[in-house]
């Protein structure tokens, strides 16, 4: 609390300086403009240097609270704000935290494809399950997304595209039980790519 | 790649690796079988595993090109199975080639050890 006044006076006596500071070159100029010797009486009104300076530091005074007032926002929408903010923050961070496992996944499986040592049923179903949770996992992303604000936030458009392309490789030789037509490294490669598609969707993101 | 094309390059392969003008190596990690080209650092890779056919598990032999990047330029693969018997036998020859020339470096190399591992033995029991 006590920082807080502290910053709200210094911002206070700082306004007041450069409103003082702004009046009395304005009323320089004002009386360079209208000849330095005028002086002018309106029965008990006199217009001299000194009521020059305090009208106009009055006026800005008053321009600048209205201008502040206007921009001051209603609690209420401040704290709409305040929520959305920290809901956008949160789902980016889960975001960031549910690529990485995905990548993490892709990676497992990909190591496997290269390694195994034999092409088989059992090798292919743990391919497409593991592909049928990163799908599930990134179109709820997209979901969330849409329910959160519906901005693009994150778009993992691409890494859809090539994943459902990949799934869908994968789920042709399974189904035609072609396993010797298996191209390791070409499934691998296309893996590689979807890893490297993650990470510029990633890297997208900023908290 | 179209299959004479395969063909080709298989025979050419073959040739240079007979002829020692190809440094293969093995990627022990994955046991794959590889060499290098230069200058462009371009990597021809041959690998060996097993597909499942039916009831039955069948020898297959892949062979991929890579660029420099490590960017896939072509892969084949063919399996000890009726319809492609002919290929997997090209791709077969070349394999167990470069696998006898790999080992026999291997064996040149781990010769001294195991010969230094056998005195040592020796002038144990000796002693």
């Amino acid at each position: 609390m006590i920082p807080f006044l502290r910053r709200t006076w210094v911002k206070f006596s700082i306004q007041l300086l450069v409103i003082a500071v702004t009046s009395i070159v304005l009323s320089l100029l004002l009386w360079k403009w209208f000849d330095e010797d005028i002086y002018v009486h309106f029965g008990t009104l006199e217009i001299n240097f000194f009521n020059t300076v305090c009208g106009l530091f009055t006026i800005i005074a008053l321009l600048l609270t209205i201008y502040q007032l206007a921009a001051l926002k209603s609690r209420k929408d401040f704290q709409k704000e305040t929520i959305a903010q920290t809901e956008t923050n949160t789902f980016k961070k889960m975001t960031l935290s549910t690529l990485a496992g995905i990548k993490a996944d892709l990676m497992t499986i990909r190591d496997k494809i290269l390694r195994h040592p034999l092409i088989d049923d059992q090798l292919l179903s743990d391919c497409i399950s593991t592909f049928y949770k990163t799908e599930t996992t990134i179109s709820s992303i997209k979901i969330q997304q849409d329910n959160l604000t519906g901005n693009n936030l994150i778009d993992c458009t691409n890494s859809l595209t090539l994943h459902q392309a990949i799934l869908q490789r994968l789920q042709k030789i399974d189904t035609e039980k072609s396993y010797k037509k298996f191209q390791r490294q070409s499934i691998s490669s296309d893996i590689n790519q979807l890893i490297t598609e993650l990470s510029n969707c990633e890297s997208k993101i900023t908290i | 790649m179209s299959t004479p094309d395969y063909k080709s390059l298989l025979s050419v392969l073959l040739d240079a690796t007979k002829a020692n003008k190809l440094s293969w190596q093995r990627e022990l990690t994955n046991s794959y079988l590889y060499f290098s080209l230069t200058p462009d650092n371009s990597k021809m890779l041959l690998d060996k595993y097993f597909a499942q056919e039916e009831d039955k598990e069948i020898p297959c032999l892949n062979f991929s090109i890579f660029t420099g990047e490590g960017k896939l330029v072509d892969e084949i693969v063919r399996c000890d199975s009726s319809d492609e018997t002919e290929e997997y036998n090209i791709l077969r020859d070349l394999y167990f080639t470069v696998d006898e020339i790999v080992s026999t470096e291997e064996n040149k190399k781990s010769a001294p050890i195991i010969n230094g591992i056998t005195e040592s033995l020796h002038k144990m029991i000796a002693g």
